[in-house]
């Protein structure tokens, strides 16, 4: 019996969304629950389950079209899309194409279209939340949801709270019993209630307790999972937090915390059976409460009724009206919408082949940077301002699957993608030196500022004192903190220059570590994958991500291929082990050749303060020259990132603006991160040096010409599809909805036991993205674009993967070049259609004025000619 | 001297004034708004720039010197208002400004493309010019209208973000709160004026006066600081952290101290029974709200109950004498605690450093609580103090009753609920002015009272059918004017009566539309068309500054020697329709209230 109960569970918890904790911030596709679905009819059925909006308004749709940004080919092909799902004849698809541009002004009475819509209503459950509010005009939330809020912070603390919740060994149903059967003079009615009904459950185990309070709201057993979700969802910050922790047991921090889904489902309807006494009292819950609401606009379909009565029959026309739900309404435009991008690319790229020119061999150094967008412009400078170099991109991870536990970090943390479940760790020590005492005492300072200023006795003191000490530098950070920025970097560097690390990342110094066969493998692997060829004198790989304060979701910008970690490790270790002469004599004999004056450089790309660092690096004068560039190419790619920011006036020294920003705790948005992200190119970098992509694209190396198999480009695109997929579809879903996909503005964002943030006093814990993150985002799927030859495509979709699964749902789409055979193709209505010939596209200069100016999307181009600049 | 304080007033009140149009007028301009708000950055540099010089100007020209001044600025022509410029002052001054400059400086990138913005800053200068009256003021209605304009830009604030319902609620239990003090507040100043004092310094002065008026008037202090008997502060982490900062970090919640600072008679001494009711109030304040503030797990709170302790400690330090060392600590501790709830997000950044850096392993804390008490009291108490010791939590459930926040809408129950409440508390200041006033009761004028809170209820009672609402609204405050009017110019008799009817007839029709009215909450209206609803409000309910405002104080004025115990039920009537204004105005016009699922929205799509 308990068994349904807890399938019923399994089954609600399945819709629940997904989200670590702060620091393990990793981008995911917001309603992956629903990828076995086509893309649209997924949007529909979470817009339904979770209440959400799936696309833009209506009104945004025309306007995109009035402002040119929707045309009329666009919609007219969106259309002939929809009709064809339809099964439906498109030559009334000129018909609907002016019923959606025109606005409704008539009204017409169809007998015929009413019925239409008396027979399909969408049915809503509502449960005890929904009884309440109708039958006693009560909220039954406000009654518990405070207790909840408080309990659940407090248990699944990891740190703010001075004193805390003791024995949390036990779980999370215990703990709940133990203190709130604790009895006190002055407990409010709902306490003691509560206190009750603790009293009686205290001897059941907790599916028990659930099948009771269920059994006494007389639901029905095929009811109990819509109900379990309606409570879950209702609080659904915290679920998800649970839910994803139960799968994720090493992102808990704090060792005491026991994560139970069952429990703390118990908790919750407990809470709310005895809410739902309180307020009932005695009387029987009606559940579920049915309400119809209509998908439809009558108007609309009228006025689509007149339009093509005549050229149907009436089950077509039947057929057509009942799919033409305002969101299908909304699909139709916001496909056109995509396509308008996706066209104006692939005439881009298309354009941009015809003047492509074969790299010049050999180049000089070498970069290999994570596939990321916002790595496009800083490769796209690079190349530009010294053609000596070349650029590659590849995951950020560089092939290495480990942990990794920095110098004086207290955890290892994953700096792999999330799919792959890291079994190496590897360890950054110090040579030869100790922990600088200065860095201690930093740290013991600290320390007690922040137990100070919690604390009565000590925050005497804190307050006599430290508000004159915080002064200064506080106001210094108001007022200039640029300035303030030069100086930290100033001690930082002055205090690195102290001590040395290594890292320990050998199986002969670390026993966790990577085997000898291990390290020459995934380096032969990354060298292939990559397809670079002809290894130049210096090969830098360099890992990114970011830093800035006054931000709880930092994780979010950081290397979303190190799963929210920032990436310097793994660049420094790639270097390290691509350096060891061992490794490289391996490489030899297995045909990868690596030439005997080749270096290799590990760097870091700090995606905020566009600054580079470097490790184990030996300064030639040759290399000084190399990171010279660089630097100069970071500066002009942080004049065209500042365009973006509302912040910004007329700043002459870029690169101390960026550096400022991000140690200025005024600024809400300290980078843009991946925002208005639409592309990913997996092909050599030949084809889109030329282009202007405005920093919008993943950029993938990959060579075809070494791959007939097309083995290596499914390991790629198996790896990097779901990555970038998952970051664009965050962004998609957390634009969309930003109340219910994402977390809102972050003003008033409150940081809840450094697992979360909530609004304000006390509220939900906050999922997605803020809506400072997305504000400029426009929303479209991602367009991947392939090259390789048509045959190693459909023989990649062949294959049943995930990949295949989100490029067959339309979760990703798909087009492929094939090189040989001189065509772009489109995966359209399940099948590659030839994209036609090339439009002329905008030209650009390098360095084009507009770069640096206009905060707008820029259009695709191509570059007027490549060179030195 | 003289000449010099009141260049300085005029400018702290003039300039915020100015500011304050200044952002309304470009807020409904029509241009792009990122246009608007490069403006408004430059803007806000200029006016930065000013407010620091005359801070300067302040400190050089005045020092610590002592100067009392009157003026008769052209605000409130009629009235001289007395200046005064002391050590307290000019460390007020120096609290307000540097505070105010900095955090004004930070919201200009942290509240870019806020689709609230310029509401941001409309309100934040309405509480400059109420600090004003706060900080130069010695006249006590001055002080007063300060008081419960700081009040109102405050809990506006709170709701900044009205489309989420918990936000409005908080804002409205903290309004509960500050009326609740306001009404202390009043009524001891009323009682000074019925005395003769006007002034704030001779409180302290005049030992002769009653200790029930300083008992009010530090727990109106009290109240107004988040200390007693509800911690309200928690709650009003609603806005933007810019604003949590300003207010309840830094200067709202510490002004009220001056002010304690100025009227705390030194010669009650330590077995005056009114210091021994605070220092029990302050002691359990320190006590409770260090322990909630250890175990909550939420920086916001957690800073929240450690001001709340802090605080408390000033109120204690100035009642045993220790001035300077509470005025050090009240400018020490404000800036303190607004640094650091605009620091407040960078927590997580903040445990790594400490993690990084620190041998010892963090979670080691609270071990001398190991130490001294044995585990199962340590749990008891741990479970207590998660329930905020019962006694706290109920007292914001009283309110809750009273303003029926649980309800998802106004039904009998909640009806009956508020008219109760507020019934018993009509009846309780009847009772003691039957039982304890010296001028004698008027029946009639009671019973005219009466009809004005029938009014009232009345308006609650149609507070979805906007029309009706306006007009028992309305009635409410023109018959409180009314009887009044009435006790200066007795002719005028007649007016009441005829109010009166009018109310009937009200009452008459509302009974015939009662099956008819329809539940409409969520209206959708203009930006515009809200701000408009709201001034009306606030003028109608007469908040300072607007409207009726003037006629009332010239009322208070007047009636203040003759029938205090009138005018004090008119404040309460009056602070009522201030909450019920508010209730209808965030149930009716701010969307996303209280849509409950019954009245679901538009089709999702």
């Amino acid at each position: 019996m308990s068994q349904i109960i807890l399938n019923a569970l399994d089954a609600a918890k399945f819709y629940i969304p997904d989200q670590g904790p702060l620091e393990f911030f990793v981008h995911h596709n917001t309603i992956h629950q629903y990828e076995d679905d086509e893309f649209f009819e997924a949007v529909r059925k979470a817009s339904l389950k979770y209440k959400a909006k799936g696309f833009l308004n209506l009104q945004q749709y025309k306007k995109a079209y009035k402002d040119g940004r929707i045309n009329e080919t666009d919609l007219m092909e969106s259309l002939n899309c929809f009709l064809k799902k339809n099964n439906l004849t498109e030559t009334i698809a000129k018909d609907l194409f002016n019923t959606l541009i025109q606005p409704l002004t008539q009204k017409f009475d169809s007998a015929f279209v009413k019925n239409i819509i008396q027979q399909n209503q969408t049915t809503q459950k509502g449960y005890l939340k929904t009884f309440c509010a109708q039958n006693f005009q009560k909220d039954i939330d406000a009654y518990f949801s405070p207790t909840f809020f408080k309990f659940v912070s407090s248990y699944f603390d990891h740190g703010t709270a001075y004193w805390k919740m003791e024995d949390r060994y036990d779980g999370i149903w215990t703990c709940f019993k133990d203190i709130y059967t604790k009895p006190f003079l002055f407990e409010s009615r709902f306490h003691r209630k509560l206190r009750a009904a603790l009293h009686r459950f205290s001897e059941m185990s907790c599916d028990d307790i659930l099948q009771n309070i269920l059994q006494s709201y007389a639901l029905k057993e095929n009811e109990y999972e819509d109900y379990l979700f309606d409570l879950l969802f209702r609080f659904k910050g915290w679920s998800a937090l649970v839910k994803t922790l139960e799968d994720h047991p090493d992102w808990v921090k704090e060792k005491s915390v026991q994560i139970n889904f069952l429990e703390y489902t118990t908790v919750l309807a407990v809470l709310e059976y005895v809410a739902y006494q309180h307020v009932a009292k005695k009387t029987k819950p009606q559940i579920p409460v049915i309400t119809q609401t209509s998908p439809y606009n009558l108007s609309f379909l009228s006025t689509v009724e007149m339009a093509v009565k005549n050229k149907l029959n009436e089950n077509e026309l039947t057929s057509l009206l009942k799919n033409l739900t305002e969101s299908h309404r909304a699909e139709i435009w916001h496909y056109a919408y995509e396509m308008n991008l996706y066209r104006r690319f692939l005439h881009t790229y298309k354009q941009g082949l015809s003047v492509s020119t074969p790299v010049k061999t050999p180049a000089l150094y070498q970069a290999f940077f994570c596939i990321d967008d916002r790595e496009e412009s800083i490769r796209r400078y690079l190349e530009q301002v010294d053609p000596r170099s070349e650029t590659f991109g590849v995951a950020g991870h560089f092939n290495l699957a480990m942990k990794f536990k920095g110098v004086f970090d207290r955890h290892h943390r994953q700096l792999c993608p999330l799919s792959i479940k890291p079994e190496k760790f590897v360890h950054e020590v110090l040579v030869n030196s100790k922990k600088p005492v200065s860095l201690s005492l930093y740290g013991e300072l600290t320390w007690m500022s922040a137990v100070g200023s919690k604390t009565f006795v000590r925050g005497i003191f804190q307050s006599w004192f430290s508000a004159f000490l915080n002064m200064i530098p506080f106001t210094l950070a108001v007022f200039s903190p640029g300035l303030l920025g030069s100086l930290k970097r100033w001690v930082v560097v002055k205090f690195r220059q102290n001590f040395k690390t290594k890292m320990l990342y050998k199986k002969e110094d670390n026993p966790t570590g990577f085997s000898f066969e291990e390290r020459v493998t995934l380096a032969q692997n990354l060298l292939i994958s990559s397809g670079v060829k002809d290894l130049a004198k210096y090969v830098f790989f360099i890992g990114h991500g970011s830093s800035s304060l006054n931000n709880p979701h930092l994780a979010a910008y950081n290397c979303g291929a190190c799963s929210g970690g920032q990436g310097w490790p793994n660049g420094r270790i790639i270097a390290d082990i691509l350096n060891d002469p061992d490794v490289r004599k391996e490489l030899n004999a297995r045909g990868t050749v690596i030439p005997q004056t080749t270096t290799f450089i590990g760097g870091y790309h700090n995606t905020c303060t566009d600054e580079f660092t470097y490790y184990d690096v030996n300064l030639t004068d040759e290399i000084k020259d190399i990171l010279m560039q660089f630097d100069k190419a970071a500066k002009i790619n942080a004049s065209e990132r500042i365009r973006r920011f509302p912040e910004t006036t007329g700043e002459s020294n870029s690169l101390r603006y960026v550096t400022g920003r991000s140690v200025d705790f005024s600024i809400a948005r300290p980078e843009y991160n991946h925002i208005t992200n639409a592309l990913g190119i997996v092909g050599p970098r030949q084809y889109t040096k030329n282009l202007f992509l405005d920093r919008r694209a993943f950029l993938i190396s990959y060579d075809p010409k070494d791959d007939a198999s097309a083995d290596v480009l499914n390991q790629i695109v198996q790896s990097v599809g779901p990555v970038c997929a998952g970051i664009n579809l965050e962004y998609f879903f957390s634009f969309m909805d930003n109340s219910v996909y994402g977390s809102g503005t972050k003003l008033p964002h409150n940081v809840t036991g450094l697992v979360g943030v909530m609004n304000g006093y006390q509220s939900d814990l906050q999922l997605g993205l803020y809506s400072q993150m997305v504000e400029i985002h426009e929303p479209v799927r991602i367009l991947l674009l392939v090259s390789c030859s048509l045959d190693n495509a459909k023989k990649l979709l062949d294959q049943p993967s995930i990949f295949t699964k989100l490029v067959k749902n339309r979760w990703v789409e798909l087009s492929i070049h094939d090189a040989n055979a001189e065509q772009v193709y489109w995966y359209k209505n399940h099948d590659f259609e030839t994209f036609p010939e090339a439009k002329p596209v905008k030209t650009y200069k390098q360095q084009e004025i507009e770069f640096y100016q206009s905060s707008d999307n820029l259009e695709f181009g191509i570059f007027q000619k490549s060179g030195v600049l | 001297m003289n000449q010099v304080l009141q260049y300085i007033y005029s400018y702290f009140l003039w300039v915020p004034i100015l500011k304050t149009l200044f952002v309304s007028i470009l807020a409904f301009t029509n241009r792009k708004k990122d246009i608007k708000e490069v403006n408004l950055t430059t803007f806000l540099n200029i006016t930065i720039a000013l407010d620091v010089i005359a801070l300067i100007t302040a400190i050089v020209m005045l020092g610590t010197e002592h100067v009392k001044t009157e003026t008769s600025d052209l605000l409130f022509y009629w009235w001289h208002q007395i200046l005064v410029w002391d050590h307290i002052t000019l460390a007020a001054l120096i609290l307000c400004v540097v505070c105010f400059t900095i955090i004004c400086k930070f919201s200009i990138n942290y509240m870019r493309r806020d689709p609230y913005v310029f509401k941001f800053y409309v309100l934040i200068y309405v509480f400059q010019f109420s600090t004003c009256f706060f900080v130069f003021s010695e006249s006590t209605q001055f002080l007063f209208m300060g008081w419960e304009l700081l009040g109102l830009s405050s809990i506006l604030l709170i709701a900044f973000y009205e489309n989420k319902e918990a936000v409005l609620k908080n804002s409205l239990r903290v309004l509960v709160a500050y009326k609740l003090s306001d009404l202390f507040l009043f009524g001891s100043f009323l009682y000074l004026l019925h005395a003769g004092i006007h002034e704030i310094g001779q409180i302290s002065n005049n030992a002769w006066l009653d200790s029930v008026t300083i008992l009010m008037i530090s727990l109106a202090c009290l109240i107004k600081s988040g200390i007693f008997p509800w911690y309200w502060l928690p709650r009003a982490m609603e806005g933007p952290t810019t604003s949590s900062a300003l207010f309840y970090g830094s200067i709202a919640t510490h002004l009220p101290v001056l002010l304690f600072l100025r009227i705390w008679p030194a010669s009650f001494g330590l077995h005056h029974p009114v210091t021994i009711i605070l220092c029990c109030i302050l002691v359990v304040s320190i006590i409770f709200s260090t322990l909630i503030g250890r175990q909550i797990s939420d920086v916001k709170n957690s800073f929240a109950y450690a001001t709340v302790a802090q605080l408390a400690l000033i109120y204690l330090e100035v009642i045993f004498g220790f001035t300077t060392l509470a005025v050090f600590h009240t400018i020490g501790h404000a800036f303190f605690r607004g640094f650091e709830y605009l620091k407040s997000p960078s927590q997580l950044h903040n445990v790594h450093q400490i993690e990084k850096s620190r041998d010892v392993v963090i979670d080691r804390t609270g071990i001398h609580f190991e130490m001294l008490i044995p585990k199962p009291l340590r749990k008891w108490l741990y479970a207590i103090t998660l329930k905020e010791f019962g006694l706290f939590k109920s007292s914001f459930g009283i309110i809750d009753h009273f303003l029926g926040l649980k309800h998802t809408l106004y039904n009998k129950r909640a009806f009956f609920k508020y008219t109760l409440f507020a019934s018993v508390i009509l009846l309780g200041l009847e009772f003691y002015f039957v039982e304890f006033g010296h001028d004698s009761i008027n029946y009639f004028e009671e019973f005219f009272i009466l009809l004005t809170f029938a009014s009232h209820i009345l308006a609650l009672v149609n507070i979805y059918h906007r029309k009706l609402f306006w007009f028992f609204m309305g009635l409410s405050m023109i018959l409180t004017f009314d009887i009044l009017e009435v006790k200066l110019i007795p002719d005028l008799y007649y007016t009441e009566w005829l109010l009166g009817a009018l109310l009937l007839l009200g009452a008459l029709y509302s009974l015939f539309l009662w099956k008819k009215t329809h539940i409409r909450p969520g209206l959708k209206m203009k930006k515009s068309s809200r701000v408009m609803v709201l001034i009306l409000g606030l003028s109608v309910v007469g908040i300072p500054g607007l409207g009726s405002y003037f006629v009332w104080e010239n009322l208070v004025h007047v009636l203040s020697q003759s029938s205090p115990h009138l005018v004090l039920e008119a404040f309460y009537l009056m602070s009522l329709n201030t909450i019920l204004f508010f209730v209808f105005y965030y149930r009716a016009f701010i969307p996303g209230y209280f849509e409950s699922e019954s009245l679901k929205k538009e089709p999702i799509l």
